[in-house]
């Protein structure tokens, strides 16, 4: 138990913290830059400048002691963070006027918090050049305050280690792998540094301009994407997606990958665009359409970028018997235990077809950051030869992987779409082979995913969601995607997670 | 009544910031009533007040060997100084020329450009482009700020009506802002 004071009050301190969270918590607001709650704090800005016994100490990065007395808003304090705050306006280029992301800027807000009204210090003392060569990110070195936050965040959260600080003083800036163009390292597209940069210098191109953080509305939600279902926080405005942010608080911790940020929205804004095109047909709202077509000889082939409710429908529909899995699905991701916070108990990993940043990226940051930070073991599995205490075996279904003699003690096979372990629930393990197929003469195929199809002689409806044209089909219809309807699903977990519908369709 | 006489001038800037001082409509006369004798604008063509003034408004960064002058003559002649809007408080988006040279600018805009047909770099009868902008501050001292991309008319009004009264102005929360 501590004892301190605080602007003469007196307080009792159990807990391990640090000054800052404590004023915090008992409601005294400093002002912040470079400290972010989810991350290492390195007290690096000094904008949170506190007063202890008589000392200066920046309160982010100090644990309370007994015996503490802290002064918070002295006339010297007010003044000191005027000070700071010219100092890191300075020399670079904060014309707000001409940034995408004034009025929505924490470093700006700063700024009107201690009453910031001119520059002391002259800008543009050292011209950095834009670099726009990445597909998603614009990265402009111009307005960084090096707070590092984005260092950390790809590091200690992403496992990706791709950021770092070169340079000294006025010349410092942030660089990808060491200093080449964030566009060809090796960047794997999270969009993180984007999230937590408190000032213009990482944004988002596919979210600039249309809308503000509070001009849009807040939906805590899950990426679809892949199936681990990463905790999301989609921002909407006027029934549009804004962006996609990770969400702190839920099971992944502030985890995303390039998929659940960029892609998935990418894809949806450009099938809005061809919506117009074709048939639109929601499996649930529009099954009399389905019923209409259907002849008491068809079959539905289904795949796990289905929800639970559209399974359950076409199983409805076509009778449990006459519904199969477009692709063959590997039973074992039934037996999927483990949960994601499980991961980081494993002292070694072991992998096997799979590239750590392409797919299932957050399960891969993990393992990534594990590996670098925490000093574990990450092997393939030719590598191993004996029996590894405390690991895991972790690969996707789609690689059949027969061992007798398992070197592992727990393992992981991750699905390859994301509901398939719905799929296996609602129907089995059941796939037809092209021969048998000949049998039906009608076949419905349903699957969010069009970009490898078999291709039936029969009479053949496809239900997709595609922003093309696609041949060789009687028919192809547009399902709903996964922001327009409620629905829940099975990630890699064996979780049942359950989405809300956020915009409307067909809005754009 | 004690007046006060004030003058503004215009520099590197789009005159939003007049238009803005404009827009203070029915709260000009508030001004008047409080005080307020406006002298030289640039709606008097007067480039620089001829006599001592009390109240100065600069709006505009300072980018050419004239306004250099002219800034210079204001606070000579001004007891207060006052930059106005995002140009004359920060350098605003004038500054944007700051990233190049002033050569590769003039080459850019006179040879380069399709539209110029001639190709001639103007020399004679006009101000001389500084290598860089500044804002008022690196030249004279200012004594009071209002940024803004304009500043809305209640910064401005909030100013001088305190000024006028010989009081503290303060911009805070709305009245504050860099854009
Ligand atoms: S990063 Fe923030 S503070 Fe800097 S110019 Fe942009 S809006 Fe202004
Ligand atoms: S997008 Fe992700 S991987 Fe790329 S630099 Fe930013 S945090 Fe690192
Ligand atoms: S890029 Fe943004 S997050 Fe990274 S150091 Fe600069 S200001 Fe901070
Ligand atoms: S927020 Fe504490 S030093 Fe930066």
């Amino acid at each position: 138990m501590k004892k301190i004071k605080i602007n003469g009050k007196e307080y009792f301190v159990e807990k391990e913290t640090t000054v800052y969270e404590f004023l915090k918590n008992i409601g005294i607001y400093v002002p912040t830059l470079c400290y972010h709650p989810y991350l290492r704090p390195v007290g690096s800005c000094r904008i949170c400048i506190i007063k202890d016994r008589g000392r200066y100490k920046n309160s982010c990065a100090t644990l309370i002691e007994d015996g503490m007395d802290i002064e918070t808003h002295t006339p010297d304090l007010i003044e000191a963070r005027r000070w700071i705050l010219q100092f890191l306006f300075g020399e670079r280029n904060h014309y707000c006027m001409y940034c995408a992301v004034t009025n929505d800027c924490e470093f700006q807000n700063l700024g009107y918090y201690v009453g910031l009204d001119h520059f002391h210090f002259p800008t543009f003392k050292n011209i950095f050049e834009l670099d726009n060569s990445h597909e998603f990110i614009l990265f402009d070195n111009n307005r960084c305050v090096l707070c590092s936050r984005c260092i950390r965040v790809c590091s200690e959260v992403g496992g990706h280690f791709v950021l770092s600080e070169i340079n000294k003083g006025i010349s410092s800036l942030i660089v990808a792998d060491g200093g080449i163009p964030l566009g060809k390292s090796s960047c794997v597209s999270c969009g993180l540094c984007v999230q937590v940069c408190p000032t213009g210098t990482f944004i988002d191109k596919y979210s600039m301009y249309l809308g503000r953080s509070w001009e849009t509305e807040k939906i805590n939600s899950f990426c679809f994407s892949c199936p681990v279902a990463c905790g999301i926080e989609i921002r909407v405005r006027n029934g549009n997606i804004v962006k996609v942010l990770s969400n702190w608080e839920s099971f992944t911790k502030g985890l995303i990958c390039y998929k659940g940020r960029y892609l998935s929205v990418i894809k949806h804004r450009n099938v809005l665009q061809n919506r117009k095109h074709f048939r639109n047909v929601n499996i649930i709202q529009d099954s009399y359409l389905i019923e209409s077509i259907r002849t008491k000889s068809s079959v539905a082939l289904i795949d796990g970028t289905l929800f639970n409710e559209e399974i359950q429908k076409i199983t409805e529909i076509f009778g449990t018997e006459n519904t199969y899995c477009l692709y063959k699905i590997n039973p074992k991701i039934n037996n999927n235990k483990i949960t994601f916070d499980e991961l980081d108990k494993y002292d070694a990993y072991i992998i096997y077809g799979w590239n750590l940043d392409k797919d299932y990226g957050t399960i891969g940051s993990v393992i990534k950051r594990n590996y670098r930070l925490k000093n574990k073991k990450m092997f393939r599995i030719e590598e191993v030869k004996d029996f590894i205490k405390n690991s895991i075996f972790i690969y996707p279904a789609c690689f059949e992987y027969i061992n007798n003699k398992r070197f592992w003690e727990d393992e992981i096979v991750l699905p390859t779409n994301t509901n398939d372990i719905g799929v296996l629930k609602y129907i089995g393990n059941k796939y037809l082979d092209e021969e048998l197929v000949k049998e039906f003469d009608k076949i419905f195929i349903f699957t969010r995913n069009s970009d490898v199809l078999p291709l039936y002689e029969k009479d053949c409806y496809l239900f997709t969601y595609t922003d093309r044209q696609i041949e060789g089909f009687k028919e192809v219809f547009l399902l709903p995607s996964e922001y327009e309807i409620d629905g829940t699903f099975y990630n890699v977990f064996n979780q049942l997670i359950s989405v809300k519908s956020i915009t409307k369709e067909g809005v754009l | 009544m004690n007046s006060k006489r004030v003058a503004t001038i215009w520099c590197e800037g789009c005159s939003g910031c007049h238009m803005s001082f404009l827009d203070m409509d029915e709260r000009l006369v508030d001004l008047i009533k409080k005080g307020m004798e406006l002298s030289a604008s640039p709606l008097t063509d007067l480039k620089v007040p001829p006599f001592e003034t009390d109240i100065g408004i600069i709006e505009g960064s300072v980018a050419t060997d004239t306004q250099e002058e002219e800034v210079k003559i204001m606070r000579e002649r001004c007891k207060i100084i006052i930059a106005i809007g995002d140009c004359a408080v920060f350098g605003g988006i004038p500054t944007m020329r700051n990233k190049f040279k002033l050569q590769e600018l003039y080459n850019r805009v006179y040879n380069e450009a399709e539209t110029n047909q001639n190709k001639e770099i103007p020399n004679e009868e006009i101000s001389k482009l500084l290598e860089k902008v500044k804002p008022v501050n690196e030249v004279i001292d200012v004594d009071y700020y209002i940024p803004g991309c304009p500043p809305t008319p209640d910064a401005i009004y909030e100013v001088l009506s305190k000024l006028l009264e010989g009081k503290e102005p303060e911009l805070k929360g709305k009245l504050l802002s860099y854009e």
